[in-house]
């Protein structure tokens, strides 16, 4: 707000109903409209405009209307939506789903303003996005290289390890010799999961790389609404205007979803498929749509939601809509993670559209494409097998298939898992692979340039591979 | 026994040659189980020192490993308590600017000037909420305008508040040099 304007504020509430205060003698108010409600003992809460009938507005109070009494209550409109401060000021910070600070620290400034709603990249100025993030997570970076400007979900179902996962890769994610910093947002948290969350990204937040955005689940719906988008619009201004490569983690947007869902149903308006407002795809797609690179500018935004599939229905709404608008995804899967296995990536199901753009030569490694094609074509092979072994018995199996059979555990053990505070470099996650696939027959490796397969010794050490 | 060796008998002690013979015998086993004893204790001791050695150097390896973790944690810890304890710092100094700024805009009332600034803001107050509009004077200063479910807040600590909200950035120099 500016200095100059003075508000005019009205204290004709009507009613105070959970989170919510009705208004009336209201003028010129709009939707989403960001509200300031002062208390008779001086306290400020915010708000945000939820519905405007006639001279009647509904508010959605940020902080809850506990201890309210409507009698000394006055509360003034901003004429515009919720605008946060930008810069590097956010960087280092812990804040609430709406940037208020939880770490106690003063308020977060910035030169200048912008409003968290934001808009897509225009996609005549998109530049394609190229050149890898490396999360120090061996099945993606190996099998599904994340790209700078890419949005990349990860699908998962509840009680599977997705947010250690996502936690994990804001820790350890880095753009190698390029400034890089972290925007995670967490929505719909459990008290113990943002405890978790911000323990474990305490040492990067300390260094001034990472900005936490922790909506829990007990804060208003209305908050998590803009908890995603204060996020990329707090990374816009890093990426764009600071040069930095930048990655936006949002966890959960299934709860998200379903804050949406309420906030509609608030509003009166027609359900859709499963009750969501049949907007949720364009709702989806205005904030995925915000990450990438543009021409002539620095940095890149990339996106990885985070969402749990109901019941781990992958036709659910939530995912369905995200799989039509994002370029790929990271797919968890319970019998792997039955094994002991972290993460438990389901590499059949997973996929980076984009993979092409950030990986191989001159971008990781020149044999990296080969041998993820390789890798991902031998596993396909082994779950043939696999089923092929549950029909007739594993001696109905012809020798190759016993190797592809013999060759899924060593993947399980030797590849995927790794432990959770540990950062594989890319040589290392490639390795790795190699190592799964030189246990199947040379001929078996088809994929794999002549080249590449005689640089390897037997053991299957490093030969000079480019 | 061969027959020379039959021959050779002593007829006084005929079971000499079987005596000597199951003798040799006895003894040649001997030096072969201690042989045998001996390469064994050996080859316990060689495994042993092995193992010895490999439990040493695995020992080594995660103490080394504990070490540098308990070292990252500590470290960690220390940044994060450093990072804690600069965030509250200018936290305090934040507030002390705000309570600092609302206790000089609270002396405005003393200047000679006051009288015409509350006089101003009163104008102010009704050309916002039309001539019906009350207006009363702050206990602290400034001037509070209300009409028929409407208020405008043009005290000396709301007008000194939006100025210093306003600030911004500009804040910070709190704490940057």
């Amino acid at each position: 707000m500016s200095p100059e304007r003075t508000p005019v504020e009205y204290t004709s509430v009507r009613e105070l109903r959970g989170p919510l205060i009705v208004v009336e003698g209201v003028g010129g108010v709009g939707w989403d409209e960001f509200a300031t409600i002062t208390l008779a003992s001086g306290e400020r809460r915010h708000g945000v405009v939820l519905e405007v009938r006639d001279d009647l507005a509904v508010v959605e109070v940020l902080e809850g209307t506990g201890g309210m009494d409507p009698a000394g209550l006055r509360m003034a409109f901003d004429g515009r939506p919720l605008t946060v401060p930008v810069g590097e000021g956010w960087l280092g910070r812990t804040c609430d789903g709406r940037g208020a600070p939880r770490d106690g620290g003063p308020p977060v400034f910035g030169r200048t303003s912008a409003p968290v709603e934001g808009m897509a990249v225009n996609p005549v100025r998109r530049q394609p996005p190229g050149e890898p993030v490396l999360t120090g997570i061996a099945a993606v970076d190996v099998l599904t290289t994340l790209v700078r400007g890419q949005k990349l979900p990860i699908f998962s179902a509840a009680g599977l390890p997705h947010l250690e996962l996502a936690v994990q890769i804001a820790a350890q994610a880095t753009t190698t010799g390029e400034r890089f910093s972290v925007v995670f947002a967490g929505m719909g948290l459990t008290h113990a999961d943002a405890f978790f969350v911000q323990e474990a990204l305490a040492e990067r937040a300390a260094a001034g790389e990472l900005c936490l955005l922790l909506n829990t689940a007990d804060d208003p719906v209305i908050e998590r609404i803009l908890t995603p988008r204060l996020a990329l619009t707090v990374a816009e201004h890093l990426a764009f205007d600071g040069g930095r490569h930048v990655l936006v983690i949002m966890t959960d947007m299934t709860s998200y979803a379903e804050a949406l869902r309420e906030v509609s149903a608030a509003r009166g308006e027609v359900p859709a498929r499963r009750a969501y407002p049949g907007y949720l795809y364009s709702d989806l797609a205005s904030l995925y749509e915000r990450c990438g690179r543009i021409v002539g500018r620095p940095g890149s935004v990339t996106v990885l939601p985070v969402l749990t599939m109901p019941a781990g229905d992958i036709t659910h709404p939530v995912p369905d809509l995200t799989g039509y608008i994002t370029e790929g995804q990271i797919v968890l899967a319970r019998q792997i993670h039955a094994e002991g296995v972290y993460p438990p990536v389901d590499a059949l199901s997973s996929l980076s559209r984009l993979m092409r753009k950030g990986a191989g030569l001159g971008r990781t490694r020149g044999d990296h494409l080969d041998v993820a094609a390789q890798l991902t074509a031998a596993l396909a092979r082994a779950r043939q097998a696999g089923e092929l072994a549950e029909l007739a018995g594993e001696s109905a199996l012809s020798p190759a298939d016993r190797r592809y059979l013999a060759m899924y555990p060593r993947y399980l053990h030797d590849f995927l898992h790794q432990e959770r505070d540990r950062t594989l470099a890319l040589d290392e996650s490639l390795e790795r692979a190699w190592r799964v696939l030189l246990t199947l027959p040379p001929g078996e490796l088809g994929m794999l340039p002549t080249a590449l397969l005689d640089a390897r010794n037997s053991d299957g050490s490093p030969g000079a591979v480019a | 026994m061969t027959p020379a060796q039959a021959r050779a008998v002593d007829p006084a002690d005929p079971l000499a040659p079987v005596r000597t013979a199951l003798l040799r015998a006895a003894e040649e086993e001997a030096h072969q189980l201690v042989a045998a004893a001996r390469r064994d204790a050996e080859a316990v001791v060689a495994a042993a020192r092995s193992r010895s050695t490999a439990v040493l150097r695995e020992a080594r390896r995660q103490g080394e490993q504990e070490g540098g973790r308990a070292t990252a944690d500590a470290m960690a810890r220390t940044r994060h308590a450093v990072r804690a304890g600069v965030l509250r710092a200018q936290a305090e100094a934040y507030d002390e600017l705000r309570r600092t700024v609302l206790a000089q805009v609270r002396l405005c009332r003393r200047e000679p000037g006051y009288p015409a600034a509350r006089e101003q803001l009163s104008d102010q107050a009704r050309l916002l909420l039309g001539p019906e509009a009350v207006v009363i004077e702050h206990p602290r200063g400034g001037v509070i305008g209300t009409a028929g479910g409407r208020t405008v807040d043009l005290s000396l600590d709301a007008l000194a508040l939006r100025v210093f909200d306003g600030a911004g950035a500009g804040i910070e120099s709190l704490w940057r040099t």
